[in-house]
């Protein structure tokens, strides 16, 4: 693909990306928090490390939890240590949890994803005091997909690589997972506004990024595949 | 209309293969995360007449060990249950019991644990393990020799401290020593083997096995322990090694120096292929190539022709690439790779950095060969690029 098409295609998926977005949800300034409900039995069940409650909170919310490090790590062959560690930042801090079990899945996702965010940060430090650390998650990635998708993963994640983590995670829940805004919004902890200028730049990096590999172009419409 | 690019799609499908992946072992990490922060019951304080009563029992009992006796030697009793343990009389313990030994120390049996115990006219403490596990904390006194009788082994410890495991049906002895040094004999080969603190090996009987040739019991350390154990392990573990938590959060020079503090070369020994690669793997992000190459050996030379062994290989040659700078090593490497595992998970990249290391050292005729391989394979692969111009 010539790099002159590659201008052609971006703004169509990305206009139409946009657009799935309802203007209604897009108008609120900040995404409200959910309303604080009186903590109930499971919570306070949590709250006293009931071992019945922390098997069900772990076996409850562990699925959700995986995915969402997936799409902001990649397949990082260490996920399983951080859904732990999300897990246990969760109980850590669940003495300041005002809601109930309702709530309860949406404020793990929120601290799953400042892990996520942790991690990410501290794997850049390291790469800016050791020299860069090379993408390894092929390995996991080639046992589950074809090669020439474990290839195009492990560009497009090498391209995210390069972008600030606040934009890379905010890119990685809309494109990756297909999240709303107002659902990146309230994972992420901040306005609706602030997820459409992180999302904006994240989308002009990633293209500039990525024009300069024409394999990966080639899977985005109007690319060869 | 919500269109997303393909290769998100993609993507989530192969994310979502990955998470299906992680179910298997879901309940084991559910188990390990409930005991980790389960609240345990507080204990219970003791009522006044109980604490008393005890008193008089420690103290009467005191007096009647100090009561000299000229045949029977008894041992402490550290349970209501436990009895003493007499001279050259083999005396029976089972279940969830302790004894205390003669010269400072304990020793106990798990639950569902069956012994037999004798003092010996050598002034030894003589333990036959019958099945299950055996915890013993000798200490003070370098006379303090306990001789445990497991199958066809013998264990002979002077104040140490260590766990042992015995499996009858699988003939598998599990030793982990904490403190001390002790020595394992075989009673069929004569062979023995000695064991310092942090060593933990398992030893496996083959020939008492059912249906099992004539092997030779062996007394090297069989590290693959059996699947399916019907037996279970021991329930008193030596603490979790701090490298594996500090590796799997991404700290990885502090992971290889807790390794190497805790003893490299005993983890060499007794740590399961997957572990050793993640240490190894710390080590060549901590930009330490000789812990790498000697990490990596270790997996290849204990577990051949596995694929661990083959992924160790492949890791060779990312050090001997990425640090040493040693193109010729590395292509040696990626080669072993590919003759090993010609369509295994890294047969790709292994392939690529092959092409890239007789580019490097200057072999243009196997670049040559090795890049038209490449391109024929993975025509839109990363190192496309790479073989093309090696053409």
């Amino acid at each position: 693909m010539l790099a002159s098409e590659a201008m052609v295609w971006a703004p169509g998926w990305w206009a139409s990306w946009m657009a799935s977005t309802p203007a209604s949800r897009r108008s609120s300034a900040r995404t409200p928090r959910p309303p604080s409900g009186a903590t109930d039995d499971f919570v306070e069940r949590l709250l006293r490390r009931d071992e019945a409650a922390l098997g069900e909170f772990f076996e409850r919310f562990s699925r959700r939890v995986e995915r969402l490090l997936l799409r902001v790590l990649g397949a990082d062959p260490d996920l399983s240590d951080v859904v732990q560690d999300s897990f246990e930042q969760a109980l850590l801090s669940l003495h300041r949890f005002e809601g109930n079990t309702a709530q309860l899945g949406a404020w793990l996702n929120r601290i799953a994803i400042n892990v996520a965010k942790n991690r990410l940060r501290h794997q850049r430090v390291r790469g800016w005091l050791r020299g860069a650390v090379p993408y390894e998650n092929s390995e996991v990635a080639a046992r589950v997909a074809s090669p020439e998708v474990a290839d195009a993963m492990r560009r497009t994640y090498e391209v995210l690589q390069r972008l600030p983590v606040p934009e890379r995670t905010v890119f990685a829940l809309r494109f990756i997972d297909g999240m709303q805004l107002t659902e990146i919004a309230e994972v992420t902890e901040v306005s609706l506004a602030t997820v459409k200028r992180q999302l904006r730049k994240a989308r002009t990096r990633f293209e500039r990024n990525a024009r300069r590999d024409p394999i990966l172009l080639a899977w985005f419409p109007g690319g060869e595949r | 209309m919500t269109e997303r690019p393909p290769i998100a799609r993609e993507i989530e499908a192969a994310q979502d293969r990955i998470a299906a992946q992680l179910d298997a072992t879901r309940g084991q990490r559910q188990a390990r995360f409930v005991a980790a922060h389960r609240k345990l019951p507080a204990a219970r304080r003791s009522p006044v007449w109980l604490t008393t009563g005890l008193a008089v029992a420690v103290a009467a009992a005191a007096a009647w060990l100090l009561i000299p006796r000229p045949s029977v030697t008894p041992l402490h009793p550290a349970t209501a249950s436990a009895p003493a343990i007499a001279m050259d009389s083999a005396i029976p313990l089972q279940d969830d019991v302790a004894v205390a030994l003669q010269r400072g120390g304990s020793v106990r049996l798990a639950p569902g644990s069956r012994a037999t115990a004798r003092l010996t006219s050598a002034g030894e403490t003589a333990f036959s393990l019958r099945g299950g596990a055996f915890d013993i904390e000798a200490h003070g006194d370098q006379r303090q020799r306990v001789r445990l009788q497991a199958g066809p082994y013998e264990i002979v410890s002077r104040s140490a401290a260590f766990e042992a495991h015995w499996d009858p049906h699988t003939r598998v002895l599990s030793l982990a020593v904490r403190q001390g040094t002790l020595r394992v004999d075989s009673g069929r080969t004569a062979q023995s083997q000695q064991l310092g603190s942090g060593d933990a090996v398992t030893l496996s009987d083959r020939e008492g096995r059912p249906g099992s040739g004539p092997t030779a019991p062996s007394i090297e350390p069989e590290l693959t322990p059996p699947a399916n154990s019907p037996v279970e392990r021991p329930r008193l573990r030596t603490p979790p090694s701090a490298w594996r938590g500090l590796a799997s959060r991404g700290k990885h020079a502090e992971a290889v120096a807790a390794a190497r503090q805790e003893g490299l070369a005993t983890i060499l020994r007794s740590a399961e292929a997957d572990d050793l690669l993640t240490l190894a793997r710390s080590a060549r992000y901590a930009r330490e190539g000789k812990q790498a190459v000697r990490i990596f050996t270790s997996v290849r030379r204990r577990f051949p022709k596995s694929d661990a062994s083959a992924r160790a290989a492949y890791g060779l040659g990312r050090v001997a690439f990425d640090l040493q700078r040693d193109f010729d090593a590395a292509a040696r490497w990626f080669q072993a790779y590919l003759d090993e595992r010609p369509r295994g998970a890294l047969a790709r990249e292994a392939l690529g950095r092959l092409v890239e290391s007789d580019v490097r050292r200057g072999a243009a005729a196997a670049a040559k060969s090795h890049g038209s391989r490449y391109l024929d394979r993975y025509p839109d692969g990363p190192h496309a690029d790479v073989a093309r111009q090696a053409q």
